[in-house]
């Protein structure tokens, strides 16, 4: 996946559809994108199921199978990784559905107060106290924001304040320039914040 | 990081989870699900003719499949899926579709599977409103049902024999059915075999029974291992009983009013049964779910080998780091033909002994004690080699400390012996163990020629006979077994190991037979034809997988191109190489090695098919069978009485060895031993790539040598009985035999071992001796252990009936010799008194002095139906304990709770009731501030009075009935007595009306007056549900605390105290049986009353003392006592201690320590002398200083040598000191024990004898410490036996009478 936007993806739609097209001696194509998506869906899957890894490979035979055959209705403007988690959304708030129960997020909220899930919407504004910072259902929610973030995102994030690295090097690690390095964290960083009230969103129903 | 988002995401990102990767090979799994959907759509998208005709040929198939079995369902919500696919239909492959997770469940892939049939149909229900009420689908018809459907199958009619092609198979078989989710109501009928239901949790399997299974998704399982359970499944027997096996192998049964629930999985199954390896404690977390395994902080393990005999003693202390109490549960593999005796674990500093209990009774027992919050630990059979400990509470940030010990009998294979102790599962483990300590000793009648430890840095001592490993280790990850070889020299042909008891007047044995077979190996007896057999079914999982097929490959690289082999790979269905076997040249080597790889562990397994594929592969001379896998059968009958038969049928007329190399974690090694043992074969298991290596080496050098068949044992004149195993097995020369039994009488006789050798007839004359020795407790336990493998074996064919009687059985001699079995399991209880609530039989080890307990008393602790009670203060919890005791007992009962006990009464209402419902006899006392009561009853004299005690303030209120029958005061009246301490004040009051400040109550002939401000009611409902340890209600055990005794104790008095608690803390209990002699003017002695037996209990300073014959039991602690008659009822008669007891008391050498408080109680005690060849402690009773006790001791730590008593007397006017009694204690070298007394200061100078008949000692927690410091010939030797070589003076026989005895009693 790819942080960097605005970039044109039509070479490779037009070349994954071509390896699907059988006979075109042009599958590895298809296998190296493969081999590149799948650990981000299936992350993107696996906590969202509970963890569960049968339930996992399962969805993501599911998704990855919606992405082969609906890969000429991917326009090649976004990044692929965008168009592939929205299918996989897709796939996990129907398999919810099937089974008649609330998507694993919405427990995951369930299980905080209101007064933590206010705190968690508004990480700016307020210091989370330390007693929180033991629970482990909010260990799984963090597991599951970072997992739809870009994985660039997460890097930077894990290097600047799990490693606390200054920006120089995190640019180093990035191959990347300070500045980009430094838009790029605080990308991240928002894109982080916000991604808990999104997360919370995302998958109910609608 | 000023801003708080910095922060706030810095701490986010510290405590996240760790992102998990995927399962091995998931990438390749999802790719290739993917891509075949994607073909499978594109061929929709596009369908051609053929394809399409070849899809409906395929569905035709699926439907023209099944037998006649009707089945009407019953429909109403949630998703569920019945299958039946009947086994043995022709021209398919045979047995039954594997579990749910199996991808060959896709119906588009299953059906073109699926053989041809009758009419089976495909029904899909979608939405549930169009289902009919009720339906009936032929066998193997499929039924989908939108989600949220129930389904309940009303009537299940049996389904009809197979005897078609397959005559192994013609026995009936039931129907199975499988559920993915939601609920079924089953209804099944008696008849033979039994339905199995298979869901993702695992397997239900039940016969003439009622029962309900709900399959559950559970709720996100935070902080669980990845890929752990995720469906529950719950089981409601109604009637009857249902067996559930897990899908990681478990079983357990299920009785009738039990629910039980259980995790299973939806993934891979291979993965929990890896985390089952053993020694792993793994906690039960708040959802349900399990936990990761505790850490290990110190395992230590003593092995002490003794002619082949191994007692393995375990210590491991886990360590829950966690916030959480947790209750926990302990996997434990173990050996085949090993047997465990022992199950301890440490609560706080205690150490609590386990006891053998019939496992329902246990598990119900541990259940309701779960609820108390008490200390219970259970320790059962887990399925195959399996057991497991459930341990409960593990308290947060501290130990847990388990001890376990098991006998297990090491096979000699060509003089070499392997020792193996699991230790290679603790690297499944996020932590290294904190320490590892291995101490072996072997001690060899052959000499010991060489040893070695494979992969393990070992300290080795070696003489010829005997040998010490040791192996210490801090914070490893073991990676492998601790394995002990060694090489003995070519030993006696016949090892013989006796053990008499006396008591019983009968022994047991173990003969090992080493028979002289000078035969080397030779080309010439090599095997030719060979069929490999691989269980590949999902227990087994690609770990293990890839184990079998190495073994396999291995073996076939050894092979010759004149031999012929064959393989067969089974799980559900049995799939063979080739169909028939084929000529080992290198081509077909490689090919055999290529499909194996192909092969996926998937499914459950039939052993069944699995016989019937190979017996086709058998050609018409002897044919190699070697089996790999567990030998356990997920399908079919879990009995290996049962697989026994199974394999008879299919090996019918065939001529055929089984060789077993067990793999997986779980095993039935009871089968595979019996198997191999039944067709001449071997058993070595495979635990790493080393063993596949080395397995498949030595079985096909085994083949090289000779066996012996018709194997014969002429026992001469010994009268020889129950010898195990019934049938001898052929024996591979360099082998061993090993043969258990039983001895009337001790005797020597010349043995004759009688064999077939290639057709020519082998003879061996050997010259047995079978003796008195009574050291080697094991051989009784271990002659037990083959028994009830035997019985286990019985039960395959047996009718309801019999197996039930052979059920019993095997729970009797499980109990009696103290060695689990399948039907018993261990209990860890938390007192004495807990074992006679929950009806636990103590019973005493009779094989050895390691534990001993007294002999079960024999009080009928019968359930009384409580009176109707009064109020329980709900805001008082411990007040409650009267009750909820009685609920736990009759929850443990499965007695019905009555409804009363859930109710309030009003206040009024309680006082009538306790007052007027009990007959007269109330058994209330109501006062605002009366802190407890207690009540006392005479069993004689039911209508006499009564008594209550309790407290008011620091003041001791006494009610008490008046009249009755027989007394003086007729005027039936309550006196109220007030004891403050310093005055006693007390009124008696009419029955003509209330005192002032007193309300009356009147009913059933007896008026309470009680104070009017009465708002409570405490009431005992029934004296022994009430907890001994309750000392308000039932204050008859005041346990002293000692050490604060001891620090409150006089100074002249604290040096004895101090010599006395190191003496005591010794035992845990100690049991004697005294009985009184005398002896008469010939010198002969005579037996003088009763027999009495006395346990002693150093945690609780108490004893119980029963006197033989009668059939109540005193309870003591040293200052009060109560009898215990049949009916509790009548129990607590408070009484301070009989002069039978007293006598007991003074007799016992002082060491023996529950008595220290009641020397510190009854007598000041002081240190006379404190030498170093002698100690003398004077005890002068506190009611009586004319009189003292002078206690001889060798040292402080005992032994006790004489008790003197003196008593200070007038003698002609002069203040004279007369000794009045002495007591020799003889030093314990010759059995039994004899305490002669001499009366002093009588006329008469009579002499009595009293004789210890038995001594019975539970070792303190430092049982290493005990031994060092207690004479080893007192308290640790067999009581039965006398020792060899000892002298043994007559019991008659004066020993050195007072004359010659000094004042102190110096020599």
């Amino acid at each position: 996946m790819d942080a960097t936007e605005h970039l044109d993806y039509q070479p490779l739609r037009a070349r994954l559809i071509d390896a699907l097209r059988k006979g075109s001696g042009n599958e590895t194509a298809l296998q190296d994108f493969y081999k590149e998506y799948f650990p981000y869906v299936y992350r993107y899957v696996l906590c969202r199921v509970e963890f569960n890894h049968a339930d996992a490979e399962e969805l993501a035979g599911e998704i990855f199978f919606q992405v082969f055959r609906d890969i000429e209705q991917y326009d090649g403007k976004q990044p692929p990784a965008r168009w592939v988690l929205g299918i996989a959304r897709n796939r996990i708030i129907d398999h919810y559905r099937h089974k008649g129960r609330k998507p694993v997020v919405e427990l995951l909220f369930s299980q905080f107060d209101e007064q933590l899930t206010r705190r968690l919407f508004n990480l700016e504004a307020q210091e989370l106290p330390d007693v929180e910072m033991e629970r482990s259902e909010l260990a799984n929610v963090v597991e599951l924001i970072l997992s739809q973030l870009p994985p660039d995102y997460e890097r930077a994030l894990r290097l600047r304040y799990l490693d606390d690295k200054p920006v120089k090097d995190l640019a180093a690690a990035l191959k990347t320039t300070p500045k980009a390095a430094e838009a790029l964290l605080y990308r991240a960083r928002n894109m982080f914040r916000d991604a808990f009230r999104i997360a919370e969103k995302n998958l109910s129903f609608e | 990081m000023d801003d708080p988002l910095d922060r706030n995401i810095s701490k986010l990102l510290r405590g996240a989870r760790a992102p998990e990767p995927a399962k091995p090979g998931a990438e390749q799994r999802v790719f290739a699900d993917a891509m075949a959907r994607l073909a499978a759509h594109q061929n929709t998208a596009k369908p051609r003719k053929l394809e399409l005709w070849a899809a409906i040929v395929a569905v035709a198939a699926c439907l023209i499949f099944g037998l006649a079995l009707f089945s009407p369902f019953f429909l109403r919500n949630r998703k569920m899926e019945i299958v039946h696919f009947p086994p043995g239909s022709p021209g398919v492959p045979t047995g039954h579709f594997p579990g749910a997770s199996d991808p060959r469940m896709d119906p588009t892939k299953q059906r073109a599977q699926v053989p041809v049939g009758d009419e089976p149909t495909v029904t899909q229900i979608n939405p549930p409103e169009d289902a009919p009420a009720t339906q009936k689908l032929r066998d193997g018809s499929t039924l989908e049902v939108a989600g949220g459907s129930r389904v309940e199958v009303l009537e299940w009619i049996q389904a009809a024999e197979f005897s078609d092609n397959q005559p192994e198979l013609a026995r009936p078989r039931r129907p199975e059915v499988r559920i993915r989710s939601g609920a079924i109501s089953l209804d099944v009928a008696q008849g033979p075999g039994r339905l199995k239901i298979h869901s993702p949790a695992g397997d239900v399997s039940a016969s003439a029974a009622k029962l309900k299974l709900s399959l559950e998704r559970q709720q996100p399982s935070l902080g669980t291992t990845p890929g752990a359970a995720k469906v529950a499944m719950t089981v409601a027997v109604n009637n009857g009983e249902a067996i559930i096996r897990e899908i990681s192998g478990t079983e357990q049964l299920v009785a009738s009013g039990e629910k039980v629930t259980v995790g299973g999985i939806s993934g891979n199954g291979a993965d929990v049964v890896e985390n089952w390896r053993s020694g792993q404690l793994v906690p039960k977390l708040q959802n349900g779910q399990p936990g990761d395994p505790l850490e290990v902080h110190k395992h230590v393990v003593k092995a002490t080998i003794t002619e082949q005999i191994a007692l393995v003693e375990v210590d491991e202390t886990f360590y829950n780091p966690g916030d959480q109490r947790l209750e926990g549960t302990f996997y434990f593999p173990l050996p085949h033909d090993s047997a465990i005796c022992r199950l301890a674990l440490y609560v706080g500093d205690n150490l609590m002994e386990g006891e053998i209990a019939e496992a329902q009774r246990a598990r119900r027992t541990f259940e309701a004690l779960i609820v108390q919050q008490v200390d219970p630990a259970l320790l059962e059979w887990a399925g195959g080699n399996m057991f497991k400990m459930r341990v409960f509470p593990i308290e947060p940030k501290s130990e847990k400390r388990v001890l376990i010990s098991y006998y297990e009998v090491l096979k000699k294979d060509h003089n070499r012996i392997d020792f193996t102790y699991p230790l290679a599962s603790d690297t499944t483990q996020k932590h290294p163990v904190g320490q590892i300590d291995i101490n072996v000793t072997v001690d060899s009648t052959p000499v010991i020629e060489n040893s070695f430890t494979p992969d393990f840095d070992t300290q080795i001592k070696s003489i010829p006979n005997h040998l010490d490993v040791a192996y210490s280790a801090k914070n490893v990850t073991p990676a492998k077994d601790f394995s002990l070889q060694y090489l003995g020299a070519k030993g006696q042909p016949l090892v013989t190991v006796p053990y008499w008891h006396a008591r019983r007047n009968e022994g047991y044995f173990l003969m090992i037979f080493s028979p002289d077979l000078e035969q080397t190996a030779s080309e010439k007896h090599r095997a030719s034809d060979f069929v490999f057999v691989v269980d590949k079914s999902n227990g087994m999982g690609a770990r293990q997988l890839a184990l079998e097929t190495k073994t396999v490959k291995t073996a076939l690289s050894f092979l010759t191109p004149a031999d012929r082999f064959g393989i067969v790979a089974y799980d559900a269905v049995a799939q063979s190489f080739r169909p028939e076997s084929i000529a080992a040249t290198p081509q077909n080597i490689a090919e055999a090695g290529a499909w194996l790889d192909t092969l996926d562990a998937f499914g459950g397994s039939d052993l069944s098919i699995a016989w019937s594929a190979a017996a086709k592969l058998c050609g018409a001379g002897t044919t190699q069978i070697v089996y790999h896998g567990s030998g356990m059968s997920s399908l079919t009958s879990t009995r290996a009485g049962t697989l026994l038969a199974v394999a008879d049928a299919a090996f019918k007329g065939k001529n055929v060895r089984v060789h077993c190399l067990p793999t997986g974690a779980v095993q039935d090694l009871t089968f595979l031993n019996e198997l191999a043992k039944k067709y001449s074969g071997t058993v070595r298991p495979v635990k790493g790539a080393d063993d596949a290596v080395t397995g498949a080496s030595e079985l096909l050098e085994d083949f090289t040598w000779p066996l012996y068949r018709n194997v014969a044992v002429d026992f001469g004149d010994l009268a020889v009985s129950d010898k195990f195993p019934v049938q001898l097995p052929n024996v591979t020369a360099g082998r061993q035999l090993f043969v258990f039994g039983k001895y009337a009488a001790p005797g020597e006789a010349t043995l004759k071992l009688s064999a077939s050798r290639e057709g020519e007839p082998y003879t061996q004359e050997l010259h047995v001796s079978l003796g008195q020795d009574a050291t080697r407790s094991f051989v009784p336990r271990l002659w037990a252990q083959q028994r009830i493998t035997q019985l286990q074996l019985e039960t395959a064919g047996a009718t309801t009936e019999e197996s039930a009687s052979i059920v019993q059985d095997i729970v009797e001699t499980s109990k009696r010799y103290r060695v689990m079995s399948q039907y018993t399991s261990f209990i860890v209880l938390e007192s004495a008194e807990d074992y006679l609530r929950y009806g636990i039989e103590r019973r005493p080890d009779e094989f050895s002095g390691e534990q001993e307990w007294l002999e079960p008393l024999d009080v009928d602790f019968e359930a009384r139906t409580p009176a109707p009670s009064g109020a329980v203060d709900k805001s008082n919890a411990d007040r409650d304990t009267g009750r909820s005791a009685e609920i736990v007992r009759r929850r443990v009962d499965n007695e019905k709770i009555p409804a009363e006990y859930k109710d309030k009464p009003k206040a009024g209402e309680n006082l009538r009731r306790a007052a007027g419902d009990t007959g007269g006899s109330p058994s209330a006392l109501a006062k605002a501030e009366l802190s407890d009561h207690y009540e006392t009853g005479d069993p004689d004299r039911p209508n006499a009075n009564f008594a209550f005690v309790g407290k008011v303030g620091g003041r001791k209120l006494m009610v008490e009935r008046q009249g009755g029958l027989g007394g003086k005061d007729m005027d039936d009246s309550i006196k109220v007595a007030q004891k403050d301490g310093k005055s006693q004040s007390s009124e008696r009051l009419s029955k003509n009306g209330a005192p002032p400040g007193f309300q009356r109550f009147t009913g059933a002939g007896v008026n309470l007056d009680l104070p009017e401000t009465a708002q409570r009611i405490i009431v005992v409902d029934d004296i022994d549900s009430v907890p001994w340890e309750r000392q308000d209600i039932f204050p008859v055990f005041e346990r002293p605390n000692l050490g604060s005794l001891n620090d409150k104790a006089p100074r002249s008095t604290s040096k004895a105290m101090k010599i006395l608690n190191k003496l005591g803390r010794r035992f845990e209990s100690l049991t004697l049986t005294v009985a009184h002699y005398g002896i008469d003017k010939d010198g002969k002695e005579i037996k003088q009353g009763r027999e009495w037996v006395v346990a002693l209990d150093w945690k609780r300073h108490a004893f119980v003392s029963r006197t033989l014959g009668e059939d109540y039991a005193d309870v003591c602690d040293g200052a009060t006592r109560v009898r215990l008659f049949p009916q509790l009822k009548y129990a607590a008669r408070r009484k301070t201690v009989d002069n039978d007891l007293t006598a007991v008391a003074h007799l016992l050498p002082g060491f023996l320590c529950p008595w220290a408080d009641k020397i510190e109680r009854e007598w000041i005690a002081s240190v006379d002398k404190d030498g170093e060849d002698e100690v003398i402690l004077r005890l002068v009773p506190r009611n009586n200083p004319q009189e003292y006790t002078l206690v001889y001791m060798k040292s402080a730590n005992g032994p006790v040598q004489k008790i003197e008593t003196y008593e200070r007397q007038r003698i002609d006017g002069k203040a004279q000191v007369v000794k009045t009694q002495t007591v020799f204690c003889e030093e314990v070298k010759d059995i039994p024990t004899v305490y002669r007394t001499v009366q002093h200061g009588n006329e008469d100078k009579t002499v009595s004898v009293i004789r210890l008949t038995d001594i019975r000692a539970n070792y303190s927690p430092d049982a290493g410490a005990f031994k060092s410091e207690i004479p080893t010939d007192w308290a640790v030797r067999d009581l039965d036996t006398e020792p060899a070589n000892v002298e043994r003076h007559p019991i008659s026989q004066p020993v050195n009478p007072s004359p010659n005895f000094g004042p102190r009693g110096r020599r």
